[in-house]
């Protein structure tokens, strides 16, 4: 297995997680070498706005206790090495943890989520925060108080969201990888926009604890990688029993990397030919799916044709429990034990001046449709209604399961829009969530991989989304790294990388 | 379809503890009407006879709810926890006035 391209090869900031811990395990390369190519690939992707907070020195000194271990002879992680963001919504020990947001700026958490112990326990190696929508709220990362994040591939286009800050800096080879969260298509949708691989596993595969809480029985933490494997990689170390969460499985941590290599031979893939008769569908991203089809088709997988009955009440069944959850999430924040505080005459008053002055206006509309549907007047016929629905959607996965092993889709209906494009339109936002909710309102695994580029106008990634049944990510990385082996578009790199002088649109 | 008001808006507003200018709840009103209006998809769903959704548990038989150790852990320091207040004194977050002498 070619794990460097020959062409690539002097360039570290291009080799992947896989290869990077391998170099240093073996001594080829040091860490200090690898992250030290990193920072300066973060020197030159400054303009993407990518980073929220970045923590040099941390890491410089990370990066040599990592390799005064190794001259000692001291194994390394599975991550030994290699250097990693994390989206600004996992809370970080000394590291500003904002979630994006002003009510939370300046604060400085006095302890670790287990995301961020787990990654330094296989010897990641922080570079800094990544920028998301706040409070991983939308779906372009225009949602932040400071500069929106820039597609790499183009940049007066969304970087997507809520991660596009992870889903860029992973793009622009500022980090091999990133952990980011996915709520309704956080990971994937982001991912699909600046042609990575974005992986939301089962809900209960990986912890939640340490993680800011959105929509609590959605959110889902993942990684965000350039192929397949490494994001098999990731996983592994990412996963497994938590102390900090209930709904987090006590169950073994299955082989994912073995799962990439068991080849798709036999497997069927299941398309819901019904949900891509909508005009939302943009035309390139349909020819750039069927001929991922194709791909998979030639790999040796059987395409079957399975139906979604409920696929259409997703986007309103999600808005509706999301919205819910924020709200009462979101109301512990009110400046008096931690954060930023507006003082007023009285709690109360400051309470209300510091929440309203602190939050943007996404998350200020989310938390008012919360409350709108969880009121008493409300509650049935938004709330408890939504939660049925739910299990509707659910069900015909499960069912569709019956016949395939992995239901294929795009992953977001139009490739990387304008930046400034929807701001006035949150519905019109919300409705490019179209299919991606599903996997989270069922709790199901769910990959986005390249699968293509536009072929008109700015040169623009492609997602192809596929779809495991019930803690199956073993059959989604199957097929997913079958395609992966069977294209090249994981190796294309943005313009701005090949030639410093090409125009920031690129072209085809 | 639920139209909103502004007022509807500012009601809202009250019990979530925010404090809306006088455009952003006119902005909501329209934006939340509109948002509410595609959330009626799920009105006319037939839903007698489905429960509420569960996460799927593994099916292995060996699977059950994850508790932790019955330990008390030691708090974090004191210090660490007030360097986030907006306002202290003495180890103590202060806060306004919330009784009435």
């Amino acid at each position: 297995m070619t794990l460097i391209a020959a062409d690539d090869q002097a360039d570290l900031t291009s080799w992947s997680v896989r290869a990077l811990a391998t170099a240093v395990r073996s001594g080829e390369v040091t860490a200090t070498a690898i992250v030290e190519a990193h920072l300066a690939a973060l020197d030159r992707g400054a303009e993407l706005h990518a980073w929220l907070c970045r923590v040099d020195e941390r890491a410089r000194a990370h990066a040599a206790t990592l390799d005064a271990a190794h001259a000692r002879g001291e194994a390394l992680g599975v991550l030994g090495g290699v250097p990693l963001g994390l989206k600004d919504l996992f809370v970080t020990e000394g590291i500003p943890t904002t979630a994006g947001s002003c009510i939370l700026a300046g604060w400085i958490p006095p302890y670790d989520g287990e995301h961020n112990t787990r990654m330094r326990d296989a010897g990641a190696v922080l570079l800094g925060k990544l920028s998301l929508d706040e409070f991983a709220m939308g779906s372009s990362n225009e949602n932040v108080p400071g500069e929106a994040v820039r597609n790499p591939w183009a940049h007066d286009r969304v970087a997507g969201g809520s991660s596009g800050g992870a889903a860029a800096a992973v793009a622009a080879r500022m980090v091999p990888f990133a952990l980011a969260t996915d709520t309704g298509g956080s990971i994937r949708q982001p991912a699909a926009l600046c042609g990575v691989v974005g992986l939301k596993p089962s809900y209960g595969r990986v912890t939640r604890a340490g993680m800011i809480a959105f929509a609590s029985s959605l959110d889902q933490a993942g990684p965000i990688t350039r192929s397949v494997r490494d994001a098999a990689v990731v996983l592994g170390a990412l996963a497994g029993p938590s102390p900090g969460d209930a709904t987090c499985v006590n169950e073994p941590v299955p082989d994912f990397a073995q799962a990439c290599e068991r080849g798709t031979q036999g497997l069927r893939v299941g398309v819901c030919r019904r949900a891509l008769d909508g005009d939302g569908l943009d035309q390139d991203v349909r020819v750039a799916f069927f001929a991922a089809l194709e791909v998979l088709r030639d790999a040796g997988v059987t395409l079957v044709d399975i139906e979604l009955p409920h696929a259409d009440l997703g986007v309103a069944t999600y808005y509706v429990l999301c919205a819910a959850e924020a709200s009462s999430n979101l109301a512990r924040y009110d400046g008096m034990r931690y954060g930023p505080r507006v003082t007023a005459s009285s709690v109360e008053a400051s309470v209300e001046a510091t929440r309203s002055a602190g939050f943007g206006a996404e998350v200020r509309r989310r938390i008012l449709l919360g409350t709108f549907v969880l009121r008493k007047a409300g509650y049935e016929a938004y709330y408890g209604r939504a939660a049925r629905v739910r299990r509707l959607v659910a069900d015909d996965y499960l069912e569709a399961f019956a016949h395939c092993d992995v239901i294929a889709s795009p992953t977001a209906p139009q490739p990387a829009f304008g930046r400034g494009e929807r701001n006035a339109d949150p519905l019109a936002m919300y409705l490019g969530d179209v299919f991606t909710v599903g996997a989270n309102l069922a709790g199901l695994p769910a990959i986005s991989i390249p699968c293509g580029f536009t072929r008109s106008g700015p040169r623009l990634p492609i997602g192809l989304q596929l779809v495991g049944p019930p803690w199956r990510e073993d059959l989604m990385l199957a097929v997913a790294a079958g395609h992966e082996d069977a294209t090249r578009w994981h190796h294309e790199r943005p313009p701005r990388l090949i030639d410093e002088t090409s125009p920031a649109a690129g072209s085809s | 379809m639920a139209a909103l008001h502004a007022d509807d808006v500012d009601a809202l507003a009250r019990l979530a503890r925010l404090t809306l200018s006088q455009d952003d709840s006119v902005t909501f009103a329209r934006q939340l009407g509109e948002i509410l209006g595609y959330l009626e998809a799920i009105a006319a769903v037939d839903i007698t006879e489905v429960a509420a959704w569960e996460p799927p548990v593994p099916s292995s038989a060996a699977w059950s709810t994850p508790l932790r150790d019955d330990l008390a852990v030691a708090p974090l320091p004191a210090d660490d926890i007030l360097a986030g207040a907006a306002a202290t004194a003495d180890g103590l977050v202060i806060v306004p006035r919330f009784v009435e002498s």
